[in-house]
């Protein structure tokens, strides 16, 4: 165990190496931070030149590759140019937000991926299966911002139930459903439809034959057999329902104003805040690569067969 | 998907609709067997053919605004009495014209990168899964890598610094979507290598890039048309997502994705159509795609272990 939690750590930690680097070569050589300021109506070119000796982006690259990282180690990664404070606080006041919509969402799509997926997988053929792998193929072919928009027009708009929009911290329950049913759809689909896959091999497996032969109840077959081993399967699972949310968290976000790190960063773009920017996509990465091993981690302790390979 | 392993085996129905013989017959039989997805695949078809020759059509101007003719609904006459099929948006635009021009940026984005990816992919997962080793390792850590990363933030990050336009867009959903194939492609070379019929034809003096492509590839590309038309689907979701944001093609141009950000500052105002047509058609293609790329799993008898 102790070989193999090394090697996941070595292996995260290349991962956030890779982005540091991407995103260091983006900003600063492909475009770099003053030319993205550059307006016309505010700054001529000498000022900019002038602005671009002062903050240090005349130096040599490694100096600068240097500083970014020493930067971004102590979790400095300057000051925000529209809020004037720093970059990382913006974003961490935008954290719990995100957290919060995203657990809403990971707990919709495990509670309603698990039994639809096992109901899918025992009627093998059946209408329930034809219905479930067509509903769960439309849910995972919608644009999750459509979607959104989508139920503002029918709840929000039409029917007066439900808030356009905004965040009502930990208690605004009314202001969580829309988005979190609109982050959900699409991986909900994409769960059921894998699950439903992995379910249906364990069902053709000799231990399920087994089971059967010994007389045991179908309903126990499927629930202290069948789903034992499907639920490893939804761990491997866990890591893309992750990054998959991760992503349509940003769209969501957009649409419904959730004060998150997916809005923070569009909108970092929009007002061309390279800190925040930067804080933004390192933070993302990191959050999602510790969550990633520790979802491997937990993987590997219940299956002897990675942790030992 | 870690274990993501393909296999090609000749399924039941298959094997049993090989035994059948004339052509004709066997399609319609197929066809009324699975009327669903036989639908999906006229849909997908249709689509492409609207976006490749849209133009034809006898529509209005997609760029014109008509400034008298502002959001009216589906079917109504403009002031010069165009019928407008599906209503006019905020501008007085025809909205089944700017479909038809946003079919071309959206379907045609969605299958070059489909493309690139394909071929790309599968070239890195031939090789990768043939040459074994050093290659395959770096392949696939960095195809893992990418895989375990969420792209969209990181994204918007790259076409912010590019700017913001269509071949950027491609080039970056291309950079995107070459894992996929590559995982598989990889998959299935690694079993093949091992069958005699390769053995012979390299030990009859055929060259690597030979046997790659001529006894290889052919066995993999019913594998590959199933993940290809899967992949377009996944790309169009991204691209309209991405347009959406105002990181795709810039106005007046239309494109799905950006269509449905105009169309969402009048929701509140009760103009449902605005938003609805064009999300309606990429969730309707992407079902289509979806749909169809397991019809061609079943016909060809491509069994998918995730």
């Amino acid at each position: 165990m102790g070989k193999y939690v090394t090697r996941r750590l070595i292996s995260g930690a290349g991962v956030m190496a890779v982005l540091l680097v991407l995103v260091f070569f983006t900003a600063y050589v492909i475009g770099d931070p003053i030319s993205l300021q550059r307006n016309p109506d505010f700054f001529d070119e000498a000022t900019l030149e002038a602005m671009a000796e002062q903050l240090g982006y005349r130096r040599p690259m490694w100096e600068q590759f240097a500083d970014y990282l020493g930067g971004v180690v102590t979790g400095d990664f300057g000051i925000s140019v529209t809020q004037s404070r720093p970059a990382l606080d913006v974003v961490l006041d935008r954290l719990p937000a995100t957290l919060l919509l995203t657990s809403v969402a990971i707990v919709i799509v495990v509670s309603c991926s698990v039994p639809l997926a096992l109901i899918a997988a025992r009627a093998n053929g059946g209408w329930p299966d034809q219905v479930i792998t067509s509903v769960s193929t439309a849910l995972a072919s919608m644009p999750s911002f459509w979607v959104a928009i989508a139920l503002i027009f029918v709840f929000s708009v039409e029917l007066r139930w439900l808030p356009t929009g905004g965040y009502g911290g930990y208690g605004g329950w009314r202001e969580l459903i829309l988005p979190s049913v609109a982050l959900s759809a699409l991986p909900l689909g994409h769960a059921t439809l894998v699950l439903n896959s992995a379910m249906r091999s364990e069902f053709s497996q000799y231990y399920v034959t087994v089971a059967r032969a010994k007389g045991l109840r179908e309903s126990s077959v499927a629930y202290r057999h069948v789903l034992r081993n499907a639920a490893l399967v939804l761990a491997t699972q866990l890591g893309f329902l992750i990054i998959g949310l991760t992503n349509g968290a940003v769209l969501v976000e957009t649409v419904f104003a959730w004060p998150g790190l997916g809005l923070t960063g569009l909108q970092a773009v929009q007002q061309r805040d390279l800190p925040v920017i930067t804080a933004v996509v390192v933070l993302t990465g990191s959050l999602v690569t510790f969550v990633n091993i520790a979802v491997d981690l937990a993987y590997a302790q219940l299956d002897p067969r990675v942790r030992l390979s | 998907m870690s274990a993501e392993t393909a296999v090609l085996a000749p399924s039941p129905s298959h094997a049993a609709v090989a035994a059948r013989s004339g052509r004709g017959p066997r399609v319609w039989r197929e066809v009324r067997r699975r009327p669903l997805y036989a639908g999906a695949t006229t849909l997908l078809l249709s689509v492409l053919l609207i976006a490749a020759f849209g133009f034809l059509l006898p529509l209005p101007e997609a760029d014109v605004p008509s400034l008298r003719d502002r959001l009216l609904p589906p079917l109504e006459r403009g002031q010069d009495g165009t019928l407008h099929l599906m209503g006019t948006d905020h501008l007085g635009r025809d909205i089944t014209a700017r479909m038809v021009s946003g079919a071309r940026v959206t379907v045609g984005i969605a299958a070059t990168v489909a493309a690139i990816g394909a071929v790309v992919g599968s070239l890195m997962g031939l090789v990768a899964g043939y040459r074994g080793g050093v290659t395959d390792a770096i392949v696939m850590r960095v195809a893992d890598l990418q895989m375990a990363f969420p792209t969209l933030m990181l994204a918007i990050f790259v076409l912010y610094v590019m700017g913001a336009g269509m071949w950027q867009l491609i080039g970056l959903l291309a950079f995107l979507s070459w894992m996929s194939f590559a995982r598989y492609a990889r998959a299935q070379t690694l079993s093949l290598r091992a069958q005699p019929f390769v053995e012979a034809a390299s030990s009859l003096g055929a060259s690597e890039l030979r046997v790659l492509l001529r006894h290889v590839l052919p066995q993999l590309l019913p594998l590959l048309v199933m993940i290809t038309v899967l992949d377009f689907g996944t790309v169009m979701l991204a691209e309209a997502g991405l347009s959406f944001l105002g990181m795709g093609t810039q106005p007046p141009a239309a494109s799905w994705g950006s269509m449905v950000a105009d169309g969402r500052e009048f929701v509140a105002a009760g103009a449902w159509w605005l938003f609805i047509t064009p999300g309606l058609a990429v969730f309707l293609t992407v079902f289509a795609a979806n749909m169809t790329s397991r019809w061609v799993q079943e016909l060809m008898g491509v069994t998918r272990r995730d």
